[in-house]
């Protein structure tokens, strides 16, 4: 009984089914008259949605063809993803695959001519009664980094100069995809764009989380669901939830910082997953973890885990950082750091031990695992850096073999980069858990 | 939704079980991925350090939850390439073995993502169940092309089957975004064991003819000792297997009672000392170890225990600890042996190396051995050199630099103790010592004329070398502390 009320309540889990009542219903609308154009009155067309990621570019086209269909209208949907079909022989494949998809005997066609000419013929052979065609690139800007852009030249010329209803739209992130198109290319694409925004007001934010966790009176596929108690009990408990400060505080700090309805489902999922037989409301106390939990700072977490040791390292390295020196090696940092465990004087007394070099090394290659270190291409480009020039007149016989060296060199003198601002190293020392005081001082002061 | 419910209760109560302090994680998971019918969120990023359970508690929950066929396992290492991660998703899922009848090949053949989607729209997903692919060490998926993983993201769109995808790994996720973007995850964070849990984890590994008590007492000492620079607990794990049998082994001599715990530290801190010293290096894992122990204890109580145990605390070295195998492996590192000259052509391209060329002359020039002024020069030299670097930047740091192979043979000249003749042995040496990789060639291959090297040798080994010619090299290196 349970499970199957929670079904509805999935608006939240389910990223296909992205609510688009927060964006300007303006834009539905202008989607839909353009691929209305093409079905209805037989009108080539091709445009851009612009708009950044989650903010519901997919949403819209697929409701917008969803309302297309419904209008008892053939036409015939062709979906091509830039991530996927990443050169134009996948992708002339993939379209001739969907073309076919009803006499699957053309599939078999090997070669890219062989796949052009065939495509070329079915689209160039159709007349203004032919079926309208609609492609819909998804991450457009990948197509353009095809060679010579064949692909998309193609379309856009048939979209031109054939009878045949098509119609082309883009689906990109790009602000600035129309100049990723060559001229030729360029000159044949109608330019028109269709931005797309996120939810700009916060009262239209409010209302598309409230869509996301209310449990509707429709189901996915739009049956009518009978009312029960226990809908009714939960959508109260929504509506309170919606009334508490707290709560609403929360979600205007994640308006300010990401108005993408992908980062708000996010951050609402783990309050819904929490729902189960002992506790079937939703909770504002695992909001609140979750909140806290999906937004903190991954690297300053690493470093509360790691060693003692490898927090010295780090802590060496920072010392050349407050010096200027941006690029180091083991030896450096592992001077460094017998220089500070040196200064400390009672070594023995504080509890800490100087490792011997093989085990910091060790410690420093799982800082390199960690990516918390980056090391640099070539050891050989030290004397580009002002810092180092002091020491390159001694360096300069290196200069020649600079590219071969970096493979060759040995580990400990590989230089490397510190992948950490030292506001964040302060930050992660004050709370590292059970760190001496010693440590405490080397990490927040300069000395 | 005709898949099967599984009792989540049951399964919590045995996870925690098996899993000692992961409570908060597996709630979190059981939660996130809930009944094999249920929705769940399409990503998921799970990450800790190393050893904190990650892929053990996935796996299990997977596994206890799951069919096989809709649950993909991916260790990222064994599949290096995107052919071999789809075929072995498209394997897991799929449900084929390889028998026999096919020749034992695999039934897929799929190199490219769209392939692998076809494929997976193609497989009979069981009433189009949700489906979880698992991907370990997931930082190596970055390797695989920059489409990659946003397009496995996008799967569940792209073939319309729910699908979630769970990325496991040590690095953390800010390290995963591309440039264009990508699908933001839900955080799942493993954090390291406290004291209790660790206690608890060790503990199920007590030998069965131990006292446990006894046993805990001892881990907890190894946890104190360690726990600050080693939070792996398979180390500390190594490092238990190590001890334990060096801490019992007064017991068995009679020299302490097992209530004497105290006294049993005393007698065993040199070996925690060692150990420290050799953490993470794994110079001998722990079978060897045990098999060495279990040669030596026959043997060792006529000769080795009549020594006071005292006074093998206090001096490490030509003392039985010498023996152990924490020290085994470092002489075998060193032990390695070329020709008297070579070692010389060895020794002098180090000095090469690392000393600047200019100051070759008061190092190595014969004639004038007045030390006085040798003396003096090098400390007004090293003074100006050390305002000019700052100490920071010497060359012992900054690690060999190349040098001509002409200045390399006057060092060699001229520390060679009685002069030899230049011959066509000394080059091909200097081949052989390229051929070792002690020497490293930093000109041109094609270059025949002014050949330049590097040596690529670490200073532990040259003066291991040095030693063995009865060469001082402190005494001829710049800057060196």
């Amino acid at each position: 009984m349970l499970t199957s009320e929670l079904i509805y309540c999935q608006p939240v889990l389910n990223p296909s089914l992205t609510d688009v009542t927060g964006t300007n219903v303006n834009i539905i609308s202008k989607v839909l008259s353009l691929v209305e154009k093409t079905v209805i009155q037989s009108e080539s067309n091709s445009a851009l949605i612009v708009g950044q990621r989650g903010s519901g570019k997919s949403a819209i086209v697929k409701q917008a063809l969803q309302m297309v269909s419904e209008q008892n209208h053939p036409f015939k949907v062709i979906h091509l993803n830039g991530l996927i079909h990443t050169d134009d022989r996948s992708s002339l494949r993939e379209i001739a695959l969907q073309l076919d998809s009803g006499s699957s005997g053309r599939a078999s066609l090997r070669t890219f001519a062989e796949t052009l000419l065939h495509l070329l013929a079915v689209l160039q052979g159709g007349d203004r009664t032919g079926t309208p065609l609609i492609f819909i690139l998804d991450e457009f800007d990948l197509f353009t980094q095809h060679p010579k852009q064949t692909l998309l030249y193609t379309l856009f010329d048939l979209v031109q100069s054939q009878p045949q209803p098509m119609a082309v739209f883009g689906i990109t992130p790009r602000l600035d995809a129309v100049e990723l198109l060559e001229k030729r290319v360029k000159s044949r694409f109608s330019h028109r764009q269709i931005s797309v925004y996120p939810p700009a007001q916060f009262k239209s934010y409010l209302q598309v989380a409230r869509n996301a966790l209310e449990v509707g009176i429709h189901d996915s596929r739009n049956r009518k669901i009978a009312s029960t108690p226990y809908r009714t009990d939960f959508n109260a408990v929504v509506s309170q939830l919606f009334e508490h400060s707290d709560f609403v505080r929360l979600l205007r700090r994640q308006f300010d910082f990401f108005r993408d309805i992908s980062s708000l489902h996010r951050i609402l999922i783990p309050m819904v997953a929490a729902l189960d037989a002992d506790s079937p409301y939703l909770r504002l106390d695992i909001f609140q973890a979750s909140v806290a939990d999906q937004l903190v700072d991954m690297k300053i977490e690493t470093i509360q885990d790691i060693s003692l040791l490898e927090l010295c390292l780090i802590i060496a390295m920072k010392q050349y950082l407050d010096q200027g020196i941006i690029k180091f090696n083991f030896e450096m940092v592992y001077d460094e750091y017998k220089t500070l465990m040196g200064r400390s004087g009672s070594v023995s007394g504080s509890g800490m031990k100087l490792y011997k070099k093989a085990v910091a090394l060790k410690a420093f290659e799982h800082l390199l695992a960690l990516e918390l270190i980056r090391p640099l291409e070539s050891g050989g480009n030290l004397e580009n850096d002002p810092h180092l020039r002091a020491s390159s007149s001694i360096m300069s016989t290196a200069g020649g073999g600079s590219r071969l060296a970096s493979s060759n060199i040995l580990k400990e003198f590989t230089m490397v980069q510190l992948l950490l601002e030292p506001s964040h190293i302060e930050e992660a020392v004050l709370k590292y858990p059970d760190c001496p005081p010693l440590v405490a001082h080397w990490g927040t002061n300069a000395l | 939704m005709t898949a099967s419910t599984v009792n989540l209760t049951l399964l919590r109560r045995s996870a925690a079980q098996r899993f000692p302090g992961r409570e908060p994680q597996v709630d979190q998971l059981l939660r996130y991925l809930g009944q094999p019918a249920d929705t769940s969120p399409p990503f998921l990023f799970i990450y800790g350090h190393e050893s904190t359970g990650k892929t053990s508690i996935v796996r299990f929950i997977l596994s206890e939850i799951f069919d096989s066929t809709h649950a993909a396992y991916i260790s990222c290492v064994e599949c290096y390439t995107p052919r071999l991660v789809f075929e072995h998703i498209l394997k897991q899922l799929g449900d084929s073995h390889p028998s026999f009848e096919t020749g034992f090949l695999s039934n897929v053949k799929c190199d490219s993502m769209q392939e692998f989607i076809s494929f997976m729209r193609r497989l009979d997903g069981a009433h189009q169940l949700p489906r979880y692919i698992v991907f370990d060490n997931a930082e190596k998926l970055r390797d695989m092309g920059p489409t990659f993983l946003p397009a496995f993201l996008r799967i569940a769109e792209l073939t319309d089957i729910p699908t979630t995808i769970i990325l496991i790994s040590c690095v953390p996720w800010d390290k995963f975004r591309p440039r264009n973007g990508i699908q933001e995850p839900l955080l799942v964070r493993f954090p390291i064991y406290g004291k209790e849990d660790t206690m608890k984890i060790l503990a199920l590994k007590c030998p069965s003819d131990e006292p446990l008590d006894f046993y805990l007492s001892f881990i907890s000492v190894v946890y104190d000792v360690f726990s600050r620079n080693c939070k792996d607990i398979n180390e500390l794990r190594h490092l238990v297997a190590l001890l334990f049998p060096k801490f019992c082994e007064p017991l068995f001599d009679g020299r302490a009672k097992r209530s004497e715990v105290p006294k049993l530290f005393r007698l065993c801190q040199t070996y925690f000392a060692a150990a420290a010293d050799k953490l993470y290096l794994r110079e001998i894992s722990s079978a060897e170890w045990l098999r060495h122990i279990r040669v030596r204890r026959p043997g060792d109580d006529s000769d080795d225990n009549s020594s006071d145990p005292e006074d093998s605390g206090t001096s490490i070295l030509g003392n039985p600890i010498e023996s152990d195998a924490l020290h085994l492996r470092i002489k075998t590192k060193l032990d390695f042996d070329l020709p008297y000259y070579t070692k010389f052509l060895l020794i002098a391209s180090f000095l090469a190396s690392y000393n600047p060329a200019r100051l070759d002359v008061r190092f190595f020039s014969k004639g004038k051995e007045s030390t006085s002024y040798s003396k003096r020069g090098k400390q007004a030299i090293q003074k100006q050199m050390m305002s000019n670097t700052g100490g920071k930047h010497r060359q012992q740091l900054l690690g060999p630099k190349s040098f001509p192979i002409e200045r390399m043979l006057a060092i060699f000249y001229s520390i060679l103790v009685d002069p030899i003749e230049n011959s066509i042995e000394i080059q091909s040496q200097i081949a052989s010592l390229v051929t070792l990789r002690l020497l490293v060639r930093t000109s041109n291959a094609s270059q025949l004329d002014g050949i330049k090297c590097k040596c690529n040798v670490s200073y532990e080994l040259i003066r291991h070398i040095s030693h063995s010619v009865q060469f001082e090299i402190e005494n001829y290196l710049f800057d060196f502390i």
